[in-house]
């Protein structure tokens, strides 16, 4: 008993085999490409500063020397103190863009 | 003989060789052995950069700070601090031989930082102590691995092999986030576990803090009309202070006269749960290895006070590293909550007392 490709006599024995032999690679390749590293997110720290005599606040990126209750400057709305008031992590995309903006509020 | 028959025989007889071989020999735990060695050996080259890494950083903060000789400093301390722990056949006494312990420890640590570190202040020994213990910590972790490995190869233990292989994803994972908390206390940055003693931060405003303990002060508020007393370590060098003697002397200040103690720290999520959630219950919420939360359970018991937690939710790898969005998120939820409970459990003129768990690194 036996199957023909284009002439080529396949034994069933052999076609296991070559099945087998598939299945194998197509295994190692799978756990390769999954092992792979997907695309890592870039992690940027900010510093949140606000002012203690209006609602203003600013985010800029964080600086050596910065830490939670250090005044900083003064408010350009009110001339109050500006406090620092929280650092924090934020995953941003491999773009940078949200990186150089400097949000500020009210 | 057809050709059918030929291939059906030789298949069948080498299936029957192939089950003799796999259920009478021990051919197969020997392929299980030699797969998960190979598994082990590339982690245990993760492992040991990540570790050479840190010791990268630790040499080049050290150098940062005008040490001579900072490779010496890193091996000096590497190895050279452990702690054993206090016998436990016989229980009495434990918990004050335990602080003993750790205190010996903590003296010793900050003698052998602050002779090579003369003069740099004690925000700088702090923060120099714990890239120290990080540094000293990720040796361990390689060591305890590479232990492991080689007693499995050297008495062919396959199950030894196999455990330690599906736990290194895990503790390569611990080791990844060791390495880049290192970051983070070199450039003085609030991490997870700081979430507490931000919560303690906000709540006291701009009140002046006094020292009750060493490396441990509290503040003085009202918060419509209830006396709030707010502890936290001192910042804004890494320290987690000593709040269970903190809590403990106040209350004993404070004649026994305080109407609630509230704890708030940072609390391992389980993985079903989001990073930054925040849950209140009842106990002493602070994970040190004994001796400061005994003191709160005992104060607490000794004057019938009750004892709340409030907790933020984070992983592990969060809470020694820098602090996230949702970790800071999940302190204005603690604030807003703890609030609550001050204001709807606690009557007006009364004392409460909130205690703010946790590193204070990078919070004043």
């Amino acid at each position: 008993m036996s199957h023909t490709l284009d002439g080529i006599s396949l034994d069933p024995f052999t076609l296991v085999t070559i099945a087998l032999t598939l299945f194998v690679l197509a295994y190692f390749i799978a756990l390769s490409l999954g092992g792979r590293k997907k695309q890592q997110k870039v992690k940027k720290t900010y510093t949140l500063l606000k002012c203690t005599a209006c609602e203003y606040s600013v985010e800029r990126e964080f600086k050596e020397g910065d830490y939670v209750g250090k005044k900083e400057g003064t408010c350009p709305k009110c001339d109050g103190e500006m406090i620092i008031t929280a650092i924090y992590v934020k995953e941003e995309d491999n773009s940078g863009s949200a990186s150089e903006k400097i949000i500020a509020s009210k | 003989m057809s050709n059918g028959s030929d291939w059906t025989t030789t298949l069948f007889v080498i299936l029957i060789l192939g089950s003799y071989l796999l259920s009478f020999t021990d051919l197969p735990q020997r392929m299980q052995l030699w797969r998960y060695s190979s598994f082990i050996r590339k982690k245990i080259v993760q492992l040991t950069e990540l570790e050479e890494d840190s010791k990268r950083k630790a040499v080049k903060y050290l150098m940062s700070l005008g040490v001579k000789e900072p490779k010496k400093v890193l091996e000096g301390f590497t190895n050279n601090f452990f702690l054993i722990s206090p016998v436990d056949v016989e229980p009495t006494d434990i918990i004050k031989r335990l602080r003993h312990l750790l205190r010996s420890r903590d003296s010793k640590v900050r003698a052998y930082v602050m002779e090579n570190l003369p003069g740099a202040g004690e925000v700088i020994w702090e923060n120099t102590e714990v890239i120290l213990e990080i540094s000293s910590a990720l040796t361990l972790i390689n060591k305890i691995v590479k232990h492991y490995y080689k007693l499995g190869l050297k008495y062919n233990n396959w199950i030894l092999m196999m455990q330690l292989a599906l736990e290194l994803q895990q503790i390569v994972g611990l080791a990844k986030s060791y390495d880049d908390a290192i970051d983070a206390f070199m450039r003085g940055i609030p991490i997870g576990d700081g979430a507490g003693p931000l919560v303690a931060h906000y709540l006291a405003g701009n009140s002046q803090p006094e020292e009750l303990v060493k490396e441990t002060v509290v503040y003085n508020i009202q918060i419509d009309g209830r006396k709030v007393y707010i502890i936290k370590a001192k910042g804004p060098g890494s320290t987690v202070g000593y709040p269970g003697e903190a809590v403990e002397k106040l209350v004993e200040k404070l004649g026994g006269r305080v109407s609630k103690i509230i704890t708030v720290d940072a609390a391992l999520k389980l993985e079903s749960e989001e990073t930054g959630e925040v849950a209140h219950g009842i106990g002493a919420a602070i994970g040190d290895p004994g001796p400061e939360k005994i003191a709160i359970e005992r104060i607490a018991t000794k004057y019938s006070i009750p004892l709340e937690a409030v907790v933020v939710k984070m992983s592990n790898e969060e809470a020694i590293n820098a602090m996230t969005k949702q970790i800071y998120e999940g302190v204005i939820k603690a604030l807003n909550v703890v609030k609550d409970i001050i204001e709807n459990t606690v009557k007006e003129s009364e004392a409460v007392i909130v205690a703010g768990i946790g590193n204070t690194v990078g919070i004043a």
